[in-house]
């Protein structure tokens, strides 16, 4: 089976203090640590145990410049076979639209079974390019996929995620896109050893075909979150939180 | 023609709660001028409960819409729209809605919002906010409504309308069922609940905060002490370092304890969802940016390995 696996390189943001750009198209680069999506890595680990178990080959694609490459020769570590980066230097805004055509058109190439995204990418979350995708190619998808049931000829049973404890086992035709929900099998580990061993390998590197559709959506800008916070901080000495905290619990609990 | 329509969600014979929200969302923005559409195996039995939503139910019947599934749902929503034609298609921001508004969006060449916060409609533009980069950003989105564009709408957020006098139901002339379909529903699992958070009237969750397995003891010596539950956040119950069973959030566990205390959780939406409506809600976390805090009560900017032990001292005085 021939898997493609989309990445995307997305900021840290645990503790990350964002900021939008001068001109509000953009994030302010400044200070922020850089790192694999972590759904994609998610759809990675999700690829590779099922080339382990049904046999084939993982490519790997990610939309971006020449920075963004850290996240395929990761992926390369990982174990996939091939990598492609399609290129496109501006960091300004690309609607879904206009991003999973670039997909299509790269998927058109290499003649993918399945094709594998996260459910969304930690930074802009909008949880469309994978179904986007799907739609452009023609073919099933399945969105929040936790778990593989069953790989059968033609086609796979998946788990996927509903609400509150409730999940849908699904028979799904390939070729397939699926989108991955973190899930109890974590991204297995890579060795910085690994990882610049990797960056020895050849990568493919592609212009993006990004002509969307005509009808697509447009930043007016980034802006910084004015929150209302009604919060009481506790005391910053441990002892006195401790002692609050204490206070908190027993009137209140 | 309706300017706005709302697809109404439903699930196992019910219709899904943040209906009434997308639904106040639409009058909001074209006051009268919206509709809704309900497709379903049955419409029939869900349609009173719709109705007195909206000025005007539309149906479509069909036995492969029911469980929902993509593959039936796309062609026959695509017909329905194609008479129907709004300028405005709105559903809500959940586990269906993002698995039929991308696709829906793309086959109607129409640009989606997702997850939407805020929105307003001026001319032929409708202007959106929504969280970006783990809500420490918001984005402000332009989407043409030429030919029409969609949205997404978190929940939550929206006080939901007031059931009113039932609107007209017109069904539609649903499209001959797909021959093949190449994803079928094969059965809803329900995961095993042995634990009931719901009823706890103390609350101790962890997140990814605490690190590893090894300091779970930790969080389990305080809930003993306080004679609460332990509850986790999604990574938490995805690394395997507590039950998925103890998970809180909107694919966990809904719990309104009196205390609900959160060690190292940065409060992801999904995670909030669950546990918003906890009578004091206190949090620790060493980022003062976290979206825990936006909804937290008591915060503690600072390192749960410091306080909770000196909060297990302090209890044991």
């Amino acid at each position: 089976m021939r898997v493609l696996v989309c990445l995307k390189r997305v900021p840290e943001l645990a503790e990350a203090e964002l900021r939008p750009a001068a001109d509000g198209l953009s994030v302010d680069g400044q200070g922020l640590v850089w790192e694999l999506n972590e759904w994609d890595a998610f759809a990675l680990e999700w690829a590779l145990r099922l080339i382990e178990q049904a046999g084939g080959e993982l490519s790997v694609v990610s939309l971006g410049g020449e920075e963004d490459e850290e996240v395929l020769f990761r992926a390369l570590a990982m174990g996939a076979g091939q990598a492609v980066r399609l290129h496109r230097a501006e960091r300004t805004w690309l609607d879904p639209a206009a991003l999973a055509a670039a997909l299509a058109e790269l998927a058109g190439r290499i003649g993918p079974d399945l094709i594998l995204t996260g459910v969304q990418s930690a930074d802009l979350g909008q949880a469309q390019v994978g179904v986007r995708l799907a739609s452009i190619l023609g073919w099933p998808y399945a969105t929040a996929v936790i778990g593989l049931e069953e790989v059968r000829e033609g086609g796979l049973t998946v788990r996927r995620e509903l609400e509150g404890g409730l999940e849908e086992r699904l028979e799904i035709d390939l070729p397939a896109v699926l989108t991955i929900q973190s899930n109890p099998n974590p991204p297995r580990y890579v060795s910085v050893l690994g990882i610049r061993k990797a960056k020895t390998r050849p990568l493919e590197i592609r212009p993006a075909q990004t002509a969307g559709p005509a009808g697509l959506s447009r930043l007016a800008g980034f802006r910084p979150v004015v929150k209302e916070r009604a919060v009481s901080w506790l005391d910053q000495d441990t002892d006195e939180a401790a002692r609050q905290l204490a206070d908190l619990i027993r009137e209140r609990g | 023609m309706a300017r706005a329509l709302v697809i109404v969600e439903h699930c196992q014979g019910r219709l899904a709660e943040i209906n009434a929200q997308v639904f106040a969302l639409a009058r909001r923005l074209c006051g009268r001028d919206y509709a809704g559409l309900l497709l379903a195996g049955r419409p029939d039995e869900l349609a009173p409960e719709a109705a007195v939503y909206c000025p005007r139910l539309y149906t479509l019947a069909s036995p492969a819409l029911e469980p929902y599934n993509a593959a039936a749902w796309l062609p026959a929503l695509e017909s329905a729209l194609a008479r129907l034609e709004p300028d405005l298609i709105l559903l809500g921001q959940t586990a269906f809605g993002l698995d039929l508004a991308p696709a829906l969006a793309q086959r109607l060449g129409a640009p989606l919002a997702t997850d939407v916060t805020a929105a307003d409609l001026d001319g032929q533009v409708l202007q959106v906010s929504r969280p970006v980069f783990g809500g420490k950003l918001a984005a402000d989105l332009v989407l043409p409504l030429e030919p029409w564009a969609a949205l997404t709408l978190r929940p939550g957020l929206i006080e939901p309308l007031q059931p009113g006098p039932a609107g007209e139901v017109s069904p539609l002339e649903p499209p001959p069922p797909p021959e093949h379909l190449a994803r079928r529903v094969a059965g809803l699992i329900r995961a095993a609940a042995g634990v009931d958070l719901t009823r706890a009237r103390i609350i101790v969750a962890v997140g990814r905060g605490i690190d590893g397995p090894e300091n779970i003891g930790l969080a389990r010596d305080l809930a003993g002490r306080l004679g609460a539950e332990l509850a986790c956040s999604r990574p938490v119950a995805d690394l395997g370092w507590l039950d998925k069973e103890r998970q809180v959030g909107v694919s966990g566990q809904t719990v309104k304890p009196k205390i609900y205390l959160a060690l190292g959780i940065s409060g992801a939406f999904q995670h909030q969802m669950g546990m918003s409506g906890s009578e004091t809600i206190i949090a620790v976390n060493r980022d003062p940016e976290a979206p825990i805090f936006d909804i937290a009560h008591f915060g503690l900017v600072g390192d749960l390995f410091e306080v909770v032990p000196s909060l297990i001292e302090v209890l044991e005085e």
